[in-house]
Order: structure tokens, then sequence, then C-alpha cells
């Protein structure tokens, strides 16, 4: 039982010991700042993929949300003083709650319609966020927002981030795991593929849509939260409509409704330009390339739902039967 | 025996077209009824107003006692009507066992918290619910497949076993032999008997004559909209309005 389960020890064991190693050997802070950005973007992946990919509803809006979880966490850590155990949560809630508000009277859309729909939700929120001076401070955007921090247990750092981000995405993963691959999963890929179809064999698809708009945006927010301490400053342009579309190119490079695909897709083409930094400007045409030539010759992706969903039946899955691992436990 | 689907003066309208037109019709706890009728008679509107898939202009229908007029088509798959559709309508990107499991996930109910404690009681009732419709369609096998790698055939009793896995009390058969071959339909004909035999009552619709004349114990005859007939097969047979409706009256020629 337990040898058949070592992708989540082999995960685990990149995450926490050989990257921090291998960071902490290439002897830079760099290293771990550019680490902590990608772990952020996996979390906002995983997240937009379980709306986008897994149950099919294309959205637009996501770095949006984004930007809600990263200015309530702001907020509150620079307003009341809150610290960041307490921000991330509240960071995830406030963007859930603002979410399934906003996303309601969209319930009844699909495909294009809610993918514009989306785009329309981004706008008003990265607007609002540029335009409520007194509360947003507008475009200067809101500075000195207190790093990840235990006073007495460890200072704000580099390496503190990195750990942060790893330990915070490792559970977002897990949840969104856990709703993915399991036949609260398979419902949602039923309403993906024929919503009303699916509506006939007993699912109810509204409150089915519901609670993945609430559950991805709970992350996007948390993603936020941690994008706020890290970095110690964000503005509104950080959650522009072309986040969103970077998002979703990430998960389509990676694999459409798989999560071990969101994570290669943000690793991929955030970890891209920072190794290709020699070649000069010359690295976002490869970057390009590297998009345009993956969806040509792999369009389900590079780790793509179907191979996603074999790996962690025989990992996660049940047979209830001797004859193979086909269901979910 | 009791009525299990009670419809009653039942008219849908879509703008100016009337497609059913104050349809009145039972089916008994246990039967095997057929409704026929020519093409655009609105049969499929009818089974569409059954499932919920589109709700009624005017009339009421009953499903073992129950209003289901205005109910949204998830509660009345829960509550006992199990469908499938006449241009196949399976998830084609989704495993048999993955495909035939939404119809037992329809049936337990789904949760998002049970899903994120992984409930081990509510997965073990939806895998044997899924495990008994694949039995019961001969797709066991199969599990494992895509359901876009299937044959014809087997998609069309992959449609049936996902309306299974939902337990249904009613099985709504929207042109089930459609495009099968001679041996197939036969073969089809006597699932649909065994099924039957297990308890489950079915409502079908069908164009093969054949089919429905050995079939069923009981045929509807739908035309412009309207019941015009309601008879064993036999009857129908002899009907002066069935045989015109199909054919013509002399008049017309």
């Amino acid at each position: 039982m337990n040898g058949s389960r070592q992708a989540p020890v082999l995960a685990l064991g990149a995450l926490f010991v050989v990257v921090p190693l291998v960071l902490y050997l290439s002897g830079s802070g760099y290293a771990f700042r550019v680490a902590t950005t990608i772990g952020v973007f996996c979390i906002l992946t995983v997240s937009a993929n379980f709306i986008t990919g897994t149950t099919g509803l294309l959205s637009l809006g996501h770095a949006a949300f984004y930007g809600i979880g990263a200015y309530a966490a702001a907020l509150a850590a620079t307003s009341f003083g809150w610290p960041f155990w307490i921000t991330l949560p509240f960071a995830g809630l406030v963007t859930s709650v603002i979410g399934i508000l906003l996303a309601l009277p969209t319930m009844r859309l699909v495909s294009i319609h809610f993918a514009v729909a989306t785009l329309g939700l981004g706008e008003i929120i990265h607007v609002t966020l540029l335009n409520w001076v007194d509360f947003t401070r507008g475009p200067m955007g809101i500075p000195a927002i207190p790093g990840i921090a235990i006073p007495g247990l460890f200072k704000a750092s580099d390496v503190g981030n990195y750990f942060a981000v790893a330990v915070i995405g490792a559970i977002a993963v897990f949840a969104i795991h856990r709703l993915t691959h399991s036949y609260y999963g398979n419902a949602l890929r039923a309403l993906r593929e024929d919503d009303q179809c699916a509506e006939t064999m007993g699912l109810d698809i509204v409150r089915l849509k519901i609670e993945v708009f609430a559950v991805s945006c709970f992350f996007a927010g948390v993603a936020g939260a941690l994008w706020s301490h890290t970095t110690g400053y964000i503005s509104p342009n950080d959650f522009r409509f072309n986040e969103s579309i970077l998002i979703l190119a990430m998960i389509v490079v990676g694999g459409l409704g798989s999560i071990p695909g969101a994570i290669v897709g943000a690793t991929l083409l955030l970890a891209l330009p920072e190794v290709l930094r020699p070649i000069g400007d010359y690295r976002m045409i490869v970057v390009g390339s590297v998009m345009f030539l993956s969806i040509l010759f792999l369009p389900r992706g590079i780790f793509g739902e179907v191979s996603a969903l074999d790996l962690m039946r025989r990992q996660f899955g049940a047979a209830w039967r001797r004859d193979g691992r086909v269901g979910w436990r | 025996m009791s009525a299990l689907l009670e419809i009653d003066n039942v008219t849908r309208r879509f703008g100016g077209l009337t497609a059913v037109d104050g349809f009145t019709g039972v089916v008994r706890r246990g039967e095997r009824v057929g409704l026929i009728g020519p093409n655009g008679a609105g049969k499929t509107t009818l089974f569409n107003l059954i499932s919920g898939f589109t709700p009624v202009s005017a009339g009421e229908i009953r499903f073992d006692a129950h209003l289901m007029s205005g109910m949204k088509s998830f509660q009345i798959a829960r509550l006992g009507v199990g469908r499938t559709f006449q241009n196949l309508r399976i998830f084609p990107n989704m495993t048999v066992f993955d495909n035939v499991s939404v119809g037992a996930i329809g049936a337990a109910g789904h949760s998002v918290w049970q899903a994120l404690a992984r409930d081990r009681g509510a997965a073990e009732k939806v895998s044997a619910g899924t495990w008994a419709a694949l039995e019961r369609t001969g797709l066991t096998a199969l599990a494992g497949q895509l359901a876009a790698n299937l044959s014809y055939g087997r998609r069309k009793y992959l449609e049936i076993a996902r309306a299974l896995a939902l337990e249904p009390e009613l099985l709504i058969l929207d042109e089930p032999a459609a495009g099968l071959n001679d041996t197939e339909t036969s073969e089809l004909a006597a699932f649909v008997e065994r099924l039957n035999a297990d308890g489950t009552t079915v409502l079908l619709v069908e164009h093969d004559m054949g089919f429905v004349m050995g079939l069923c114990q009981r045929v509807m005859v739908m035309a412009s909209g309207r019941k015009i007939a309601d008879g064993t097969p036999a009857e129908i047979g002899r009907d002066r309005q069935v045989l015109e409706a199909y054919l013509g009256t002399e008049d017309d020629a």
C-alpha cells in the first residue's frame, strides 16, 4: 500500500529538500525569490485549472481575484497590523465571498459567454483597485507590507518566504487534489463535458459551479496574500488582464484539467526567462516559441489530463475489485 | 397496477409552434410502454418535458404522486427517472467507469466536504452502484477504456448503464435501436425485457416498428403533438387513425 504512493513522497521531498538545497547552493537570495514567485503562481494555476480545466468554465478574470486577495491581506496587515497567519485565511475568505457574489449572476452561462462575463468582472475589479484611491491608494499601490515572520521564531527572509509559500502551496494543492481526484471530480468533469446531460444524471450543476468558484477564488486570494507578504509592495498593475492570460497560457501548456500540468506550466513559463537571462531580450522569443510549439505538438499539454488521472488513480485510486484501479476511494 | 408516471393535459409551445398539445397519458409501475409517431410528432419534446430538460407551458406531470412540473432536471433524476438521448450524449473524454459513476453520484448526492474529507462510505457507495450498472450492461471488462474508444453499439449500452446507475424506477429510452443492425436490435430488445423483469418500468420512443411492437406491452401513438391512440400493439396495428397518421388519408393521395 505504502509502496504505491511514491508520487506525493517524491513531490514533498523535492519541494522541501532538493529544491531549497539547490537554491541554497546557487548562493543567492534572488534564486529563492524566483522560486517563491513560481510557488505563488503554482497556487494560482492549480486553482485556475480547477475552474477552467477540470470544470470547463473558462475564467478570464483569475488575476483580478488574485488581486482582491492581495489587497485584502495588504490592507489588513498595514491598517490593522494583522499577522500573516490571519491575513492569509482572511484574504482567501474575502476573495471567496466577493467571487461568489460577483459570479452568482453568471452561473447560468456556459462556454464563451461565461468567459466574457469573467473578463468583465476582472476589468471591474481592476478599475476599482485603480480608482478607489481612498481605500486602495490607487496607482500608488501599497508599500511596506510586512513580510512573513513569527516574532522570536524567525525573521522575514527570502528563505523563510520560500518555505512559507511551499507549505501553503502544498496545502492548496492537497485540497484541490482531493476535490479533483475523487468522485466529486468526476462530477465536475461531467459538468464540463455536457452540463445539461450531467444535470439529467442527478447532478446539481448550479451548486457545483458555486462550490468550484468558491474554492478557486479562495486559493486565488491566498496566493494574492502570499504575493503581498513576500514582495512587500503591490499595485493594481500586478493584477491586470494580461496576468489572467499568462495564467491561462500556463495551464494550457501544462495540460488543461491536470494538476501536475498546471504546476509544470507555471514552473516552465516562469523559470525559462530566468534561465535564459544570458541571451537578453531574445529569451522572450524562446518563451513564445516554447508556448507555440508545445501547443502544436502536445495539444493536450505537457502533462495532459488523461495521463494525470491515470497516474493519480494508480497512486490514490481504488479498485474495490481485483480488476484494476478505475475508481476513486 | 398503480400509475408511476402521469402526464396530464401537457402542452409545450416554442414561440408560435405547439410541439406538444394537450397530451395525456399514464405509465403504470412495471410496464413496458412504447411511444411512436411520425417525425416531428413531439415525442422527444415530451421526453424532455418529463425529464425536466424543458419546462411545460401548461398541464402537469406527476411521478409517483410527486408533481414534477417546476422541478429541475437533477431533482427529477434523483426522484427516480433515468433517461438516454436520441443523439448519444456520453462524456467522450472520460472512462467508461467514470461515465457510469456520474449516474451513481447523482443517486448518492455530492458534497464538497465529503470529497475534502475523503469520506470512504460515500465513495464505496458510488463504486458499488457503478459496478452494478456496468455488470448489468456487460461493460465490466471495458471499465478503464475511454468512452470515445467504444463502438457505437457499446456506447448505447454505456448510456443505458449511466442511467441505470441512478437506480431509476422509470427508464426513458429515446430511440435506443437507432443505428443498430438486426442482431443488435434483437439483443437490445432481450436486454430491455430483462431490465423490465428486474423491476424497472420502461418508456421508449422508437422508429423501428418491429422493435416496439415486439417489446412493448402497450403503445401510445403521437401525431402533431397529440395522442391519437393508446393500446396493445395488436390494437394499434388495426387503428385507422394511426394508419392515416403514418400513411396519410385517401384525400391526401
